[in-house]
């Protein structure tokens, strides 16, 4: 049982991680890229954080959420609300980033609780429609609060780093090292939690709650810490997402964007941790690809047609239906198949 | 999104004066400029034909030789009316050496304000939101702002209205919402939720105030 815990299993396991790690952090400083390139990755890497605890709830507690961009969007307004308050370049929110970043994540723990207490009397279509429609009345709440700035943008400072203040030309490259070393920490978090009996009791309530009920697990609490713990996740990637975009305004937090939030913790793979790194650089990658390709056709197409427009919508769907019927368990399978094959190469079995 | 062609008009004449206004050019010389608009999305069928039409006339400015041996290079990419692709785009220009940012929606205007200031690019957008200017330097519109066309229209009303008719009474009454999405300054004396005609009067008062500078903001009632 305690060999079948361990976070590696092997020496060279351990031994990969820390190279992956040395070469996540030190690539930027070897190969500079432009902004424009590494705002993509802070991008996804703001996604991954997000889809990291749709993933725990969808994934492992089995509890279908669609107002995910809700919670992000609580993260964010919480930095923007101080922001607000404030003022945009106050010391406070310069200075003491870290601490609104928390404090975003914590805000969306206490709307994620509050949104997984119908978790106790629903389930399956019923909860869906329940997270949906907190969704809306996130979006009406921004649209309609004075002090959100009804939806438009709300600006946020320049933070302020150990070595001064983050400059223009070190912003993107500022927030990449500070976003992995969330998703590390959060990563390293959540692996730990799934070998605890609390990380247990989440997929034993998403296999069969009667059963975890029988076993003296408590389904109803479990429920609600799984909606909790994905909003502390959702939270802290919009706290980043605010201070990564300089301002906060509603047209990032829309349903839109939780089915897109969707869509990566399928197509990367439910249930799997490391699938919540893959979905969410596939739908990006996916999205640039079609982007770049509508934005041809729109330039050489008349808009009576309006293929361009309808492109990215029939690209996305058509990715996640092909997943869902070919491959359910998402590229986080694809990734075990090639583990699996180098493993025992040169050997077949 | 109505009346296209008078802002690509008026848009690239305030380009061509800027451009021509500035010191003197060395022969051959290419000017950067960046749009970044819908061509495709929910406001595709303003923004598609609006870059059509940016990019014939610069085509027609350099084929013309308007500018002499110096041509504009206007680099067009669209943004899907999302303000975060709008970003990326614009970091696109910068690193291209833009010198000048020909913008579309309000939303974006507005969330790309401070990069505008930080990196001193003048704007042009092609929402005339009078909020696109407060607090920014850099941000021009080149007609008056969708509230001033209002005021200007409710007085226009007005004064026909007087002119005409002394009998004839007018009033324009908007929906006191959140559609501008800019902050609501005071409830309406009257109920006046939907936009219909509530009550006639003999003449117009238009009462707008500052922060409410909207379109849907400025509030033009009658008085009672």
């Amino acid at each position: 049982m305690v060999e079948e815990q361990r976070l590696f299993f092997t020496t060279l396991d351990r031994c990969l991680m820390l190279l992956a790690m040395v070469l996540l952090f030190a690539w930027p400083i070897l190969f500079p890229i432009e902004s424009k390139y590494m705002l993509v990755i802070d991008t996804i890497l703001v996604a991954v954080v997000a889809v990291m605890g749709l993933n725990l709830v969808t994934g492992f507690a089995g509890l279908i959420s669609i107002g995910h961009a809700a919670f992000v969007g609580i993260g964010a307004y919480s930095v923007a609300s101080f922001a607000r308050f404030f003022g945009e370049s106050h010391l406070f929110v310069t200075h003491c980033w870290p601490l609104l970043i928390l404090c975003g994540g914590v805000m969306g723990a206490l709307f994620g609780a509050l949104v997984g207490l119908p978790a106790l009397r629903l389930k399956h279509l019923y909860l869906a429609i329940a997270t949906l429609s907190f969704q809306m009345i996130f979006q009406w709440t921004i649209n309609f609060m004075d002090l959100f700035n009804q939806g438009q943008t709300i600006a946020v400072g320049r933070v302020v780093s150990p070595w001064g203040t983050v400059s223009r030309g070190q912003h993107y490259l500022f927030w990449y090292y500070i976003i992995l070393v969330v998703i590390v920490a959060l990563a390293f978090g959540m692996r730990n939690l799934l070998r605890t009996r609390y990380g247990r009791c989440l997929i034993a309530v998403r296999d069969n709650d009667r059963a975890a009920d029988a076993m003296g697990m408590h389904p109803g609490l479990t429920k609600v810490y799984a909606f909790a713990l994905a909003g502390f996740f959702a939270g802290v990637a919009g706290g980043l997402q605010a201070y990564l975009y300089r301002g906060v305004g509603i047209e990032s937090y829309t349903l839109h964007h939780s089915i897109n939030y969707l869509a990566m913790a399928i197509v990367g793979g439910l249930g799997t941790l490391h699938g919540a790194f893959w979905g969410p650089a596939a739908i990006k990658v996916l999205d640039l690809v079609v982007e770049g390709f509508a934005e041809w056709i729109g330039s050489v197409l008349t808009i009576s047609g309006n293929l361009a427009t309808a492109l990215k919508p029939l690209s996305f769907g058509l990715v996640i239906v092909l997943f869902l019927m070919f491959e359910p368990r998402g590229i986080a399978n694809w990734w075990r198949i090639a583990c699996s094959y180098l493993k025992q190469w040169p050997f077949r079995y | 999104m109505t009346g296209i062609p008078l802002r690509v008009v008026t848009m690239v004449i305030a380009v061509l004066v800027v451009a021509l206004a500035g010191p003197v050019h060395a022969a051959g010389k290419v000017h950067k400029l960046g749009l970044s608009l819908a061509i495709t999305g929910p406001t595709s069928d303003a923004g598609n034909p609006y870059a059509k039409g940016v990019e014939d006339y610069f085509k027609l400015v350099n084929d013309t030789k308007m500018l002499g041996d110096d041509t504009i290079d206007c680099i067009i990419r669209d943004d899907q009316y999302n303000n975060d692709i709008t970003k990326r785009n614009f970091e696109d220009f910068l690193s291209q050496d833009i010198i000048f940012y020909l913008g579309y929606s309000t939303g974006s205007i507005l969330a790309l304000k401070k990069d505008f200031e930080e990196e001193r690019i003048a704007v042009m957008p092609a929402s005339f939101h009078a909020g696109n200017t407060q607090d920014s330097n850099y941000v021009f519109l080149p007609i008056a702002s969708y509230s001033a066309q209002l005021i200007g229209l409710g007085e226009y009303l007005a004064a026909i209205t007087r002119r005409e008719n002394p009998r004839w009474r007018c009033s324009f009454i908007h929906r006191y919402s959140v559609a501008g999405r800019w902050k609501i300054c005071r409830r309406p004396s009257r109920p006046a939720w939907l936009s219909m005609l509530s009550r006639w009067s003999s003449t117009a008062r238009i009462s707008t105030t500052p922060p409410c500078s909207s379109a849907w903001s400025v509030r033009v009632c009658s008085s009672s």
